[in-house]
């Protein structure tokens, strides 16, 4: 991600706090998301019933997807934690003043 | 898409665990959008989330914004009735329009800073052709806005057992609370989240039909009982073939260079997500890295429709109002998914619908705005005042969304009508922009008399597929045709206008056409090869193809 931040962003202060990049990172709230996805449908996967491994053909899909979900809200949460976003500076060539302000 | 409407036919058993996935996901939909008000302080952050967000992200959102319910319903219909030889929409269509975007025509796009797509036009063309293309943009997008509240609701409907009207102002509310409070990076943000909530819900669901239908092996070999294109995409392509899709050249130019470029590369919807990209690399690859996952969807959307074929023959065959090919996907979720994965099958369906009308509503706005109001009715007026205005045109195009579900719901074939008027706008198009940036010599009338021929055109291939029933195979295919007239039509009147108009002045195509780019001057000096668009747009049009090629053997 480094090389993706511009040269004059170095010099300028940031628009935020650490703090609040934290709550607009997606991933964040897809590693939320999907680690409650997850782990409900790993529950019912583990109190699989007969009737439902006859409906899948013998395949306990929920077991499955439950981890499934479980192993990509990791690599979300693993992601987020080993690379924080980048706060975003404010050097007033981001376009801003496109309008007739 | 008026099958749309029989969905209401199809009830699932949905258990308390099953609802309360759904009611997790409405949590984090708003609590997304509540929480991305705070980044939105100018009208850039509301309409083109203040041009931040990560490539990965902006990649992710501009396949979802099309990966609405309406292409998933689409597809497996198309896989149920045609089998295998409804993939060429995915790879010889959409890989290589989405890598055009990314790699020649998005240095023109971002690097002008244009806010919208209609505003090239404006700016390379004249005042006419940006508004004929603005004023159909904002005009289809709200009433396909409406469409999608409309098959929503049903959804809705089916699932909850509201009534229609209730359904449809919920929805709509939803929606409306994200798009209005975070914009478009609200719309970005759940369009992202729907994305891994429909493959979380398909994957299960096409590995169990799978296993319904005996396993891989078996469901191949009962393919053999089919037509021979169900299994072999290219089969029957040939001059009084049999493919229904339709003849090779028509696949390739019509379907694959003018209707899939068409859309790709010049839809505001789409492009939206790309020009949000924080820099001009992450606009560039947005479009390559959605391609990627874009080249497998057909096994999770075209695959389950046609295994629903093989396991209810029925499929499509009866009268039956439920088992209609649209039913496809919702017939094998009642079939098949015990209780947990149906929840988020569910929820990935509702998301899906919930993000192409937020896709909609969110590009309309900005073209409105900036394209309509702030280009002929309110002009220079302060940042703040377009912000605000945003925001009011959000609920209005809202309004006038469930206003349109009303009536698709009591006049069915409107939505076909519609759509095939939009087909008409959208047919030239590509053409007008190729010329735009490629051919300095290109003059504004040209691009506007250029569109029109184009747009009538395409409207008298249509009429005269009416008069004669027999002239095409299928819709597919005059589809196909259509476009193909209606760019040949626009590319010789604007050639044969250039020659009489005068051009613009090369001091106004700065950064517009070809050869006369502006130097970016964030640009990194090195860039990593997996960084580069070229090199990924390469690789993903190889991936793509090579897709066709155990067809040949199996």
């Amino acid at each position: 991600m480094s090389d993706d931040e511009s040269p004059l962003g170095a010099e300028s202060v940031p628009t935020m706090t650490m703090r609040q990049a934290r709550m607009l990172d997606l991933r964040l709230y897809i590693c939320a998301l999907f680690t409650i996805f997850g782990a409900v449908v790993t529950v019912v996967g583990i109190r699989v019933t007969p009737a439902e491994l006859a409906k899948t053909s013998g395949i306990n899909i929920n077991l499955w997807a439950g981890l499934a979900m479980l192993a990509l809200a990791a690599v979300f949460g693993v992601w987020a934690a080993l690379i924080p976003p980048v706060l975003p500076r404010a050097p007033g060539d981001q376009g801003a003043g496109d309008g007739p302000s | 898409m008026s099958a749309l409407s029989l969905l209401a036919d199809v009830r699932l058993d949905m258990s308390p665990v099953d609802y309360a996935l759904l009611g997790v996901y409405f949590v984090f939909v708003l609590g997304i959008g509540i929480v991305v008000r705070r980044s939105v302080k100018s009208s850039l952050d509301f309409f083109l989330s203040g041009r931040s967000i990560p490539a990965w992200i902006a990649g992710l959102a501009f396949i979802s914004a099309n990966l609405g319910a309406v292409e998933i319903l689409g597809f497996a219909a198309n896989g149920a009735q045609y089998g295998f030889a409804s993939v060429h929409y995915y790879w010889i269509g959409a890989i290589p329009a989405m890598v055009f975007l990314g790699v020649v025509m998005m240095p023109f796009y971002y690097g002008s800073k244009i806010r919208s797509v209609p505003e090239y036009l404006k700016r390379r063309y004249n005042k006419p052709t940006h508004l004929v293309n603005a004023g159909s943009f904002a005009v289809s997008t709200v009433l396909i806005a409406g469409v999608n509240l409309y098959s929503l609701a049903i959804v809705l409907e089916a699932l909850l057992g509201w009534t229609l009207p209730v359904s449809i102002c919920f929805a709509a509310l939803l929606v409306l609370i994200y798009v209005v409070a975070g914009g478009l990076t609200g719309a970005i943000y759940n369009e992202v989240l729907q994305f891994f909530v429909i493959i979380a819900g398909l994957i299960p669901l096409t590995i169990v039909a799978i296993a319904a239908a005996g396993g891989p092996a078996q469901m191949l070999s009962r393919l053999s009982e089919y037509p021979s294109y169900w299994m072999h995409p290219w089969s029957g392509t040939g001059v009084g073939g049999d493919n229904p899709i339709g003849d090779w050249f028509g696949i390739i130019v019509g379907q694959a260079f003018v209707l899939s470029f068409g859309y790709w590369t010049t839809n505001f919807t789409e492009v939206q997500r790309a020009l949000a990209a924080k820099n001009m690399s992450s606009a560039q690859r947005a479009p390559i890295i959605g391609a990627f996952p874009k080249i497998f969807i057909p096994f999770i959307v075209i695959v389950p429709g046609i295994v629903a074929a093989l396991i209810v023959p029925e499929l499509g065959k009866t009268g039956d109002p439920q088992k209609t090919y649209t039913n496809a996907i919702p017939v094998l979720m009642e079939q098949l998914l015990p209780t947990g994965v149906l929840g988020v099958a569910v929820t990935g369906l509702v998301a899906a619908f919930m993000a192409g009308m937020a896709a909609n509503v969110s590009s309309f706005n900005a073209v409105f705005t900036y394209d309509i109001w702030q280009s002929y009715i309110r002009k220079h007026k302060p940042d703040e005042y377009y912000l605000k205005f945003g925001r009011i045109i959000t609920v209005l195009g809202v309004l006038i969304g469930i206003g349109t579900a009303f009536i698709a719901a009591s006049y069915n074939n409107i939505n076909e009508y519609l759509q095939t008027l939009f087909s008409f706008f959208q047919a030239p198009v590509f053409v007008t922009f190729i010329l735009g940036m490629f051919w300095k010599k290109m003059t504004p009338w040209a691009g506007f008399w250029g569109l029109i021929s184009g747009i009538t055109t395409a409207a008298g291939v249509w009429a005269a597929a009416i008069i004669d029933h027999g002239l095409f195979r299928s819709p597919f295919q005059q589809a196909m045709w259509m476009g193909i007239a209606a760019a040949a039509a626009d590319l010789v009147v604007s050639v044969l206008v250039a020659q009489r108009t005068t051009p613009l002045p090369e001091s106004a195509l700065v950064g517009l056409v070809r050869g006369m780019a502006i130097a970016d001057p964030d640009a990194p000096l090195h860039v990593r090869w997996y960084k580069r668009p070229a090199i990924l747009g390469a690789g993903a049009v190889t991936l793509a193809l090579a897709m066709y090629v155990p067809f040949f053997f199996i």
